[in-house]
C-alpha cells in the first residue's frame, strides 16, 4: 500500500518535470507555429547554469533563484534571435525545425566544451527523506510537486489576467492581426521564449540533484514530447495532465518491468494514438482551407 | 547519378550519356587501392548506405512534406533483423536482406496507419517516440537483440556469383544499389503517387478534394521511406559485421535529417550530395578536435538561415539569376540594335 502511495507520488513529481517542459513547448508552439527541438539541451542548460550559479559563484539559494530567474530569461531570448528570429520570415516551417536540431547539438557540445563531460552532482534544496509508513521518499520531490505546481499556477495567472498574458494569447491566434492592431509582436515571442526557458530551466535546476548535472538529462524532452501527444492538440492542460500521466505510467511500470520502463511509456502513446487519436483533451476541430 | 543534375542543367540525352559514362568510370576505376585508401572507401561505403536511408526521407520530407524521425529507428530493424537472421537461423546474407526489407515494408505499413492518425507536428512527436520505443527494445531485450554488447559476427555479403571480402568489394555492390535506388526515387517523382504526395505536402485540404486519399498517401509514403531505411539497416549490418543499438538511436535521426536539409530537400542527386558530405566531411574536419560538433551544430543554423533549400537550391537560384542576367543582356543588346 504504502509503495503505491511512493510511487504515485514519484510519478507525479516526474510527470511535473516532463509538464514544465511541455508547457513551454507548447508556448512556443502556439506563439510561433514551430517545434523546438532543442528543448530537452534547454533543460539541460538549466541544470549546468544553476549548476554554476550554486558551485562556481556561490551564491545562496535565494540569490540562485532570482539570478536563475534573470539568467534563464536572458538565455531564453538569445536563444530565440539566434534561432527563431533570422528564419521568421521562411515561407517553410521545417527550415526552423532543422534550425532547432542545429541548435541542440550545439548547445550540447557548449556544454561539454565549459563544463566537461563528467556528470557534476548537485545538493538538494533540502537532504533527507521523508516517510510514508514503510517507504521513503526524498524531500526533492515534494519540492518538485510544489515548486512546479506554483509555476503551472503563475503561468496560468500571468496569461489570463495581465496584460502582456493578452498579448502573448493575441499573438498566438493571429500573428497578422496583432501586428495590425499594433501590437508589438516581437515583444510577446520574446517573452514567450524566456518564459519557456524559465520553465525548462527551472525543470532542470529541480532534477539535478536527482539525477545529476550532465548531458544525458536532454533525453528528458522525449517523455514531454509524449505527454503533449498523448494531452492531446496543443492545450495546454492537455498538456500537463499528459505528461503527469506518462510520469505515473513510468513509475508504475517499476511493479511490472525495470528495463522496458521506456518502453512501456511509449506503446502506451502509441496504442492510445490508435485508440483515439485527438489524444485525451483533444477536440476535433474542422481544419480551415 | 550526375542524372538529375544534368537534367536540371537541361541537357538531353547527351546528359545521360555522359552521366551513365561518369557512373561507370567510377565503378571501375574507384575502388582500387591507387584512388583511394581502404578507410576512405569504408568511409564512401557508409556514405551510400546513409544515402539509401535518406532517399527514403528525401520521398517522406522532399515530396510529402512530413517531418519523420523514424529513420534510424527503422533502419535497426532492417540491421537487427537481418543480425538475426544470418547469426542465429543461419541463414544466406541476401535472402535474409530480402526478408528484412519485406518485414520492415509491413511493420512500417502497420505502424504508418496508427502514426498518422496524428497531422504535422503531433506526426513529428509520435515518430520520436516510435524510434525512442525501438532503441528501447534493441538495447533490453538481451535474448533476441544482445543488449547494449549488440550482435557480432555477421557474415559478409554474398551475392551467391560475388562474395564482398574487402571494402573495395562492397565499394561497387553499394554503388550499384546506390544507383538503382536513386533511379527508383527519380521516376517516383514522374508517377501520380509522386504528385499525389507533392499535392498532400502543398495543400492536403486541395488535394483531398480532388479525391486523393492523404491518409494512405501519406501511409505509402512511410512504408517506401521504411523500405530504404530498413535496405540501409540491411547493408550497415553486413558491412560492418557487427550491430549494437547506438547508431539506431532518435538523435541519429536528426543527423538523417540534416543530410536531406543539406543536399537540398526537393532533389534527388541533393541527397546524394548531402548523405555523403556529412559523412565525409567529419573525416577531413578532424583538426576541429572537441569543437567539431560546435561548429557543425552553429553551421547548420548558418546553413537554414542562407541556403534553406540546401546545395542543390542553392545552385538552381544561382542558375536562374545567371538566366535572366543573360536573358536582360540579349535584350539590351536587341534594344540597342532597334535604335541603330
Amino acid at each position: 500500500m504504502y509503495l503505491y502511495i511512493q510511487l504515485a507520488l514519484t510519478g507525479i513529481s516526474m510527470g511535473m518535470l516532463y509538464a514544465l517542459m511541455a508547457m513551454g513547448l507548447i508556448l512556443i508552439v502556439k506563439a510561433v507555429g514551430v517545434l523546438n527541438f532543442a528543448h530537452g539541451q534547454l533543460f539541460m542548460l538549466g541544470s549546468y547554469l544553476t549548476w554554476m550559479l550554486t558551485y562556481q559563484l556561490n551564491l545562496p539559494l535565494w540569490g540562485v533563484v532570482l539570478c536563475g530567474i534573470v539568467v534563464f530569461a536572458i538565455c531564453g531570448a538569445a536563444y530565440m534571435f539566434c534561432v527563431y528570429w533570422p528564419l521568421r520570415a521562411s515561407s517553410w516551417k521545417v527550415t526552423v525545425v532543422i534550425s532547432t536540431l542545429g541548435a541542440s547539438i550545439a548547445l550540447e557540445e557548449l556544454v561539454r566544451v565549459i563544463w566537461g563531460s563528467n556528470p557534476l552532482t548537485m545538493k538538494p534544496i533540502l537532504e533527507g527523506t521523508i516517510r510514508i509508513g514503510t517507504a521513503y521518499l526524498s524531500y526533492q520531490y515534494l519540492f518538485i510537486f510544489l515548486i512546479g505546481g506554483g509555476l503551472m499556477a503563475f503561468v496560468y495567472i500571468l496569461f489570463e489576467k495581465t496584460f502582456i498574458g493578452k498579448i502573448m494569447q493575441a499573438t498566438a491566434q493571429d500573428r497578422y492581426a496583432a501586428d495590425l492592431i499594433g501590437i508589438p509582436t516581437i515583444v510577446a515571442v520574446v517573452c514567450t521564449y524566456a518564459i519557456s526557458m524559465c520553465l525548462s530551466g527551472t525543470g532542470g535546476w529541480l532534477a539535478a540533484p536527482l539525477f545529476l548535472v550532465s548531458q544525458s538529462l536532454s533525453s528528458f524532452a522525449q517523455k514531454a514530447f509524449a505527454g503533449i501527444v498523448l494531452g492531446g492538440f496543443g492545450s495546454v492542460k492537455g498538456a500537463i495532465v499528459g505528461c503527469i500521466l506518462i510520469g505515473l505510467i513510468e513509475s508504475f511500470s517499476v511493479l511490472v518491468t525495470d528495463r522496458y520502463k521506456d518502453a512501456i511509456v511509449f506503446a502506451v502513446l502509441i496504442i492510445v494514438l490508435v485508440v483515439r487519436p485527438t489524444g485525451i483533451f483533444g477536440e476535433k476541430i474542422a481544419e480551415k482551407a | 547519378m550526375n542524372l538529375t543534375k544534368k537534367r536540371e542543367f537541361n541537357l538531353t540525352h547527351f546528359g545521360y550519356l555522359l552521366a551513365a559514362v561518369i557512373c561507370v568510370l567510377v565503378f571501375i576505376f574507384a575502388p582500387q587501392k591507387a584512388v583511394m585508401s581502404r578507410y576512405m572507401a569504408k568511409v564512401c561505403n557508409e556514405g551510400f548506405i546513409y544515402f539509401v536511408a535518406v532517399l527514403g526521407l528525401c520521398v517522406m520530407l522532399g515530396m510529402g512534406g512530413q517531418v519523420t524521425f523514424s529513420t534510424a529507428g527503422m533502419m535497426g530493424v532492417g540491421a537487427y533483423t537481418t543480425a538475426i537472421l544470418t547469426t542465429r537461423f543461419e541463414v544466406d546474407t541476401l535472402p535474409a536482406i530480402f526478408i528484412a526489407v519485406v518485414m520492415g515494408g509491413i511493420f512500417s505499413f502497420v505502424m504508418g496507419l496508427a502514426l498518422f492518425r496524428l497531422k504535422g507536428s503531433y506526426f513529428s512527436f509520435a515518430s520520436i517516440g516510435f524510434t525512442t520505443l525501438l532503441y528501447t527494445i534493441f538495447s533490453n531485450w538481451m535474448d533476441v537483440t544482445g543488449g547494449p554488447d549488440g550482435i557480432s559476427r555477421i557474415p559478409k555479403l554474398d551475392l551467391y556469383f560475388f562474395e564482398c571480402k574487402n571494402y573495395y568489394d562492397y565499394f561497387r555492390v553499394y554503388f550499384i544499389v546506390a544507383i538503382i535506388c536513386f533511379l527508383i526515387v527519380q521516376r517516383m517523382r514522374k508517377t501520380s503517387f509522386g504528385r499525389a504526395l507533392a499535392s498532400v505536402r502543398d495543400n492536403e485540404i486541395a488535394a483531398r478534394s480532388f479525391g486523393i486519399n492523404a491518409y494512405m498517401t501519406k501511409v505509402y509514403s512511410f512504408t517506401i521511406a521504411g523500405i530504404f531505411a530498413c535496405l540501409s539497416g540491411a547493408m550497415y549490418a553486413v558491412h560492418a559485421n557487427y550491430i549494437s543499438p547506438e547508431p539506431f538511436k532518435y538523435d541519429q535521426s536528426a543527423i538523417y535529417l540534416i543530410m536531406v536539409m543539406l543536399g537540398g530537400v526537393d532533389s534527388t542527386f541533393g541527397a546524394f550530395i548531402g548523405s555523403m558530405l556529412m559523412t565525409i566531411l567529419p573525416e577531413k574536419m578532424r583538426f576541429l578536435e572537441s569543437y567539431y560538433k560546435l561548429v557543425y551544430g552553429v553551421g547548420v543554423i548558418f546553413l537554414m538561415v542562407f541556403m534553406p533549400m540546401g546545395i542543390m537550391g542553392f545552385a538552381s537560384t544561382i542558375r536562374n539569376k545567371f538566366r535572366t542576367f543573360v536573358k536582360r543582356k540579349k535584350a539590351a543588346a536587341a534594344g540597342k540594335a532597334e535604335v541603330q
